[in-house]
């Protein structure tokens, strides 16, 4: 750093003038005042106070003595000099100069000091003092923006403007200088009277009452708000992100947002659902940054939306996921199904869950592998899920009880529903009219009895059973189907009484064909030859079916009808024999049926 | 006398040749306008003797001071760039006193110290009103009597309240223009302190016997107090007359004024006066044991007096100190 050579003189001069002022002061004090009067007074009486000045000098006797001590007075002058031009500001060089140049005199001559003295108090003028010219405006400005703060000051003269910051009593300008290092701050003198304040980039910091300051004594000063706004923003912590809920328990989303006015925040649904407010009510919106759900259900989950706003653009918002996890459950329409031999038929469950669950379907304790007759199919929608079951060209062993399964991490169920079989009396209708008549309740009543006890043999020689993994399913299946069963006991007499009549009057071509096939089931039972009998009367049967499926019209149908009842008689004649072997000791009507036979045989052999 | 001047102001440059170039330069800048003054008065003189006229004078000064108007700007802009600019932080030294202790009416010396200040500017702000006071080494405030001082290079700036008044007690604040701005809060507490004469106000002493006066200033400010005694308006002291001893300890601020066989003439108004305080007097009355009739009815005359003769000497003594002090700053003078 360069030594600063002037300010060091000036202050060892202001020190040694004020060292000497205290040795006098009460006469120095006054000639501190003298130089602002006599240099009023120099400008009206100049030419005479200096021709006398002159003249006395001149005329006095000592006048060649006094100039052995020009150098000391001289230096003395010389300090008051300097205090002369620190006191009066303002003053033109011309009065300063004369000024001085009296006070070099005055110690030469006493006469002028009482002069001087007795004008001191009348020359003093009173000055104006400055007033600000119009109020300080709290200002409002978003973040980030410019602020502009105006001190308006009439009538300024030589005093000084400041601008400080009132809550951390900061100077920020002074006059036309920036003091504060804060280079966002940036002062203007505009139209000679207005100081205007600019603080860029204004930071929510910045906020606060401002003052304007003049330096009268005493000081004058105006303060004014600069209030920053904030736009609403939402904070991560503690915002809550997705939840995942158990379903019946209650839970709270919480929203919280920074901004100036402090933001409102409201809760919203994805798609205008309904949110449930704690009172019980629901509606589209609420209000609050806490959003309680007591005992939450299925229904609530999906999207919120918190909403944050104060009035600032933009306003803000955040999506919070609600997840509501619960186990399956399985509604079933029809749980007792009846078809008949080669219809097709489906089967259909219901089941929410979610996590998504996995579906499948059972029969008998068995997984039913999705082939060409048995195609299950899935539709979900949401956490809706619809199952069903498509059985093609259903088969006697088709016939039993089915389960649909559903299965995710919280738990499993499953639904149970009954294909049974509908038999068909066409054949014994069309053949004889008048006989048939008679004998049909009867023939009805035995077949269904048969076909109940080929099912539970079936059911007996399932090699599946010998699974021992699948048998501890078995176990748990089977308690569900008890259930299930006791719950459906009446609705399934009535589904059979209906269902039953139905397929009687619409269904008499599907009942012959169930009827051969379990004549067919039987004849495997006996000899070899008989087998081979059998298979023949099995090619021909398919070659049946197929020209039936061939065939448009309707005569080549009918006629196919005829040539397909012939052999359904044969057939049963010779059922009727292995029967009426084995029943004939217990029942008398097998008589009949004997009897019955005997006149069919009549006219073949003829 | 022109040729005298030529001398003396030869003599003058060679001294400061042969001193050092600093001190060279404070002599020569210092000296200038002296030379310019004498100049000029003898320019004055004989102008206004020939020509009768004050315009060209004028004129001559004005361009006087631009000179050294000019002179003195270039300094201040060679100065005004630092060479070492300091990146790091101002740090404030927090060693110097925050409680100052002023008596009303005097000078009272807030310190403030900062270390690496850089191109920040030192403010002080009185906290009552956020009044700016000073700014650097300039003075804001309208108030005279607030002044900042500084010398360079060092870390102190000082503000300089002077003729204290009861008002300017409170806190002020030393703040330098960091952003955010870094500040240490003084507190100054103004005390009226004052004498105080462990007596009554008047005494009533017998011929002959002694007089024992302690005085105590136990508000005066600072460590030290300089005390003093005055008999109406001359100082106490052994020179006047025998058997007076003035025992003072300046620490624990107390005097004792102790006279031995007083005598008539030691009746009259005793002063005592501390630095920094207001002074204190008793008056004491000697009287003689064989009129003690006619004393009785005398004092009870004077009674009624006491106060107008306090006034009048008070004023005499305020009247006689202001023309000794300028007297014997005349007398060097004369000497010469």
């Amino acid at each position: 750093m360069k030594i600063k050579i002037f300010p060091l003189t000036a202050d060892a001069a202001t020190i040694a003038a004020r060292r000497q002022r205290r040795r006098a002061a009460g006469k120095l004090q006054r000639k501190r005042e003298m130089p602002e009067i006599s240099s009023r007074l120099i400008v009206a009486t100049a030419t005479a106070a200096v021709v006398s000045i002159i003249c006395l000098s001149l005329a006095l006797p000592g006048c060649a003595a006094q100039e052995s001590d020009d150098e000391g007075e001289l230096h003395h002058l010389d300090q008051m000099h300097h205090q002369h031009q620190d006191f009066i500001i303002g003053e033109s060089e011309e009065h300063d100069h004369i000024a001085h140049h009296l006070a070099e005199m005055q110690n030469k001559d006493e006469l002028l000091e009482d002069i001087r003295e007795d004008t001191v108090v009348n020359a003093i003028p009173e000055k104006d003092l400055p007033k600000f010219g119009e109020l300080l405006q709290n200002v409002t400005v978003p973040v980030s923006r410019e602020a502009v703060l105006q001190c308006v000051v009439d009538n300024l003269q030589t005093y000084k403007i400041a601008w400080l910051r009132v809550d951390t009593q900061t100077i920020l300008t002074i006059q036309n200088h920036v003091i504060t290092k804060n280079h966002r701050m940036s002062i203007t003198h505009a139209e000679k009277r207005a100081w205007i304040l600019r603080i860029r980039d204004v930071k929510e910091s910045d906020k606060g009452w401002y003052m304007c300051q003049i330096n009268t004594d005493p000081m004058k000063s105006q303060v004014g708000y600069l209030d920053v706004v904030v736009p609403p923003d939402i904070l991560d912590y503690p915002t809550s992100t997705d939840m995942v809920i158990r379903e019946g328990s209650n839970v709270t989303l919480k929203c919280a947002a920074t901004g100036s006015p402090t933001p409102t925040i409201t809760w919203r649904r994805e798609g205008g659902e309904l949110i449930p407010l704690p009172n019980g009510a629901e509606a589209v919106a609420y209000n609050g940054s806490f959003l309680t759900i007591a005992k939450v259900n299925r229904l609530n989950m999906g999207a919120y939306l918190c909403i944050a706003s104060n009035g600032i653009p933009p306003t803000v918002s955040k999506r919070v996921m609600l997840i509501v996890h619960f186990p399956p459950m399985i509604w079933i329409q029809n749980q007792l199904v009846g078809a008949a031999l080669t219809q097709n038929i489906t089967l259909e469950c219901q089941s929410e869950a979610y996590p998504k669950s996995i579906n499948y379907w059972m029969k008998n304790d068995t997984i039913i592998v999705p082939g060409e007759r048995f195609v299950p199919e899935t539709f979900e929608s949401g956490y809706k899920i619809t199952m069903r079951l498509t059985i093609y060209e259903v088969d006697i062993q088709d016939f039993g009880a089915y389960r649909c399964v559903a299965k995710n991490s919280l738990g499993d169920t499953d639904g149970a529903i009954k294909l049974y079989h509908i038999p068909q009396t066409t054949t014994m209708t069309t053949m004889a009219p008048t006989v048939s008549i008679n004998t049909v309740p009867v023939v009805l009543v035995k077949y269904n009895k048969e076909q109940r006890y080929g099912s539970s043999q079936n059911s007996n020689t399932n090699p599946y059973n010998f699974n021992p993994g699948n048998s501890q399913q078995n176990t748990k299946l089977q308690r569900g189907k008890s259930n299930s069963k006791g719950s459906d006991q009446s609705p399934s007499g009535l589904n059979n009484v209906f269902v039953g009549a139905t397929s009687s009057l619409w269904n008499s071509q599907d009942h012959h064909s169930s009827s051969s096939s379990s004549s067919s089931a039987s004849s495997r039972g006996r000899d070899h030859h008989q087998q081979q009998h059998h298979q023949q009367q099995q090619q021909n049967h398919g070659s049946d079916h197929g020209a039936s499926y061939r065939s448009d019209g309707k005569s080549p149908h009918l006629t196919n009808h005829d040539a397909k009842s012939l052999t359904d008689d044969l057939d049963r004649m010779q059922d009727l024999k292995g029967w009426a072997s084995r029943l004939s000791p217990i029942s008398p009507i097998l008589g009949l049926s004997m009897i019955l036979g005997v006149g069919y045989l009549g006219p073949w052999p003829g | 006398m022109r040729w005298r001047h030529a001398v003396r102001a030869t003599f003058t440059s060679t001294t400061a040749t042969e001193s050092s170039p600093l001190i060279g330069k404070v002599i020569s800048n210092s000296r200038a306008p002296q030379i310019a003054h004498e100049m000029l008065v003898e320019y004055f003189m004989a102008l206004l003797v020939i020509m009768g006229l004050t315009a060209p004078v004028d004129k001559q000064s004005r361009r006087s001071s631009q000179y050294f108007g000019h002179l003195a700007a270039a300094e201040e802009l060679s100065n005004l760039i630092p060479d070492n600019y300091d990146a790091i932080d101002p740090v404030f030294d927090n060693t110097t006193d925050r409680e100052v202790i002023a008596a009303l009416g005097t000078t009272a010396r807030l310190h403030c110290r900062v270390r690496h200040l850089g191109d920040r500017a030192v403010s002080w702000i009185r906290q009552r009103d956020l009044h700016i006071l000073t700014i650097g080494i300039m003075t804001y405030t309208n108030d005279q009597r607030f002044l900042a001082r500084h010398i360079d290079n060092s870390d102190e700036w000082v503000l300089k309240i002077v003729s204290v008044q009861q008002r300017d007690a409170g806190v002020y604040e030393c703040q330098v223009s960091t952003e955010p701005k870094i500040s240490l809060a003084y507190k100054l507490v103004v005390v009226t302190s004052k004498a105080q004469i462990l007596a009554n106000r008047e005494l009533f002493i017998q011929s002959g016997s002694d007089i024992n006066l302690t005085c105590i200033a136990p508000q005066a400010p600072g460590p030290y107090t300089h005390m003093l005694w005055h008999k109406d308006t001359e100082l106490v002291s052994d020179s006047a007359r025998g058997g007076i001893r003035v025992e003072s300890e300046q620490q624990m601020k107390t005097s004792n004024l102790v006279i031995s066989r007083v005598q008539h003439t030691d009746s009259g108004n005793y002063t005592c006066s501390a630095d920094n305080s207001n002074s204190d007097s008793v008056f004491v009355h000697i009287i003689k044991s064989e009129q003690h009739a006619a004393m009785q009815h005398e004092l009870g005359s004077r009674l009624l007096l006491p106060p107008l003769p306090l006034l009048l000497l008070a004023v005499l003594l305020v009247v006689l100190l202001g023309p000794t002090s300028s007297l014997q700053i005349r007398t060097p003078l004369s000497t010469r």
